[in-house]
C-alpha cells in the first residue's frame, strides 16, 4: 500500500456522503491526488460491500463506535 | 502541481464527514452528536497524528432553521453570512455545537476546519438508513403499481406546501468534490469558514414527482 502523500480519513463512510467521498478521493482532482483513503463506519461494512474500484490506497474499517 | 506537493510530505487530511445519529428528541440529538462523536473523533486523531491538516465538517439546512418553518422566519436566499436562528430554537441545533467545538479544539493547533452545508443529497449509498427517502418511495410506488395497476394516479404523499417549497438538492459527487477541494486548498478557506453547496437551480417536489412516478409506470399528481 502506498504510504506517501495525503491521507483522507472519512467518518461515516457507509452513508450517501461518506461513500461518495471515498469514491471521489480515488479520482478527484486527479487519480493520484491522495496517497491513502480510509473509510470508517460504525455499522458492519467492508470493501466488498462498497462497490468501489479495487484500489490499493483504499481501506475500510467498520465497528468504529464513537459514542 | 498537486502531485509534487502531496509526494513531498506524508501529511494527513481529514474529511470528517458528519456521522449523524438520529435520536428521538432534539436535546438528546444535541448531546449525542457533537459532544461524543465529534470530540471523540478529533481527540483520537490528534493523539495519533501530529500531521493533521484539516477537518471538514458536513452540516446542513438545520442551521438555517428549516425544521422550524412556522417559528423561525426563513428568508431566502439562505446565505452563509446569516446569523444563527434565535433562541429558544437555537438550542436545538447541534450543528452549532459541532462548529463551536471545532473552533475550540482547533485553537492554537496546526489544523484548521471548514464547514459545508448541503441541503438534500441525491445519489447512491451501499446501505440504507431511516433518512433514505429513495428506498421508501421506491418501495411504496412498487406496491402502488402492483395494487392499482399501470397508469394509476398517485397523489403526492404529503402536504401541499411541501410539494411547492423549493430546496437545493445536489448530486453526491458534487458535494464530495467540493469537500475534497476545500480540504486540499486551505489557502482559499480560512479556519472556521462555512460554505453552502448546491447544484444548479432550486427544485420542488412538484417538478420531480411526476417523473419519479412515471419511472414506475404511474402518474404522479
Amino acid at each position: 500500500m502506498a504510504q506517501t502523500g495525503k491521507h483522507a480519513l472519512i467518518f461515516g463512510a457507509s452513508g450517501i456522503s461518506g461513500w461518495s467521498i471515498m469514491n471521489q478521493t480515488l479520482q478527484y482532482p486527479t487519480s493520484t491526488a491522495l496517497g491513502r483513503v480510509t473509510g470508517l463506519s460504525n455499522r458492519p461494512f467492508d470493501k466488498k460491500d462498497a462497490f468501489l474500484p479495487d484500489d490499493e490506497r483504499l481501506r475500510i474499517v467498520s465497528g468504529i463506535d464513537l459514542t | 502541481m498537486f502531485n509534487k506537493l502531496f509526494l513531498s510530505l506524508p501529511v494527513e487530511i481529514v474529511n470528517r464527514y458528519l456521522a449523524y445519529i438520529q435520536t428521538g428528541d432534539f436535546q438528546s440529538l444535541r448531546k449525542v452528536n457533537p459532544e461524543y462523536i465529534l470530540q471523540t473523533a478529533i481527540k483520537s486523531i490528534s493523539a495519533l497524528s501530529l500531521n493533521l491538516e484539516v477537518v471538514i465538517l458536513q452540516t446542513g439546512g438545520k442551521g438555517y432553521g428549516l425544521e422550524f418553518p412556522n417559528e423561525v422566519k426563513i428568508q431566502p436566499p439562505l446565505h452563509e453570512k446569516l446569523s444563527r436562528i434565535p433562541l429558544p430554537w437555537r438550542e436545538n441545533i447541534f450543528y452549532y455545537d459541532q462548529y463551536d467545538l471545532l473552533q475550540r479544539l482547533s485553537k492554537g493547533k496546526k489544523w484548521t476546519f471548514s464547514e459545508i452545508r448541503p441541503d438534500g443529497i441525491v445519489g447512491f449509498g451501499p446501505g440504507s438508513n431511516v433518512m433514505n427517502m429513495g428506498f421508501g418511495i421506491a418501495f411504496s410506488l412498487t406496491l402502488y403499481r402492483e395494487i392499482y395497476g399501470k397508469g394509476a394516479e398517485v397523489p403526492f404523499p404529503s402536504r401541499l406546501h411541501g410539494y411547492h417549497t423549493r430546496h437545493t438538492d445536489k448530486f453526491q459527487n458534487i458535494l464530495a468534490q467540493m469537500e475534497i477541494f476545500f480540504a486540499l486548498n486551505r489557502d482559499k478557506c480560512p479556519n472556521g469558514s462555512s460554505f453552502n453547496c448546491g447544484d444548479g437551480e432550486p427544485v420542488t417536489w412538484a417538478q420531480v414527482w411526476p417523473g419519479i412516478c412515471s419511472y414506475f409506470g404511474l402518474s404522479g399528481v
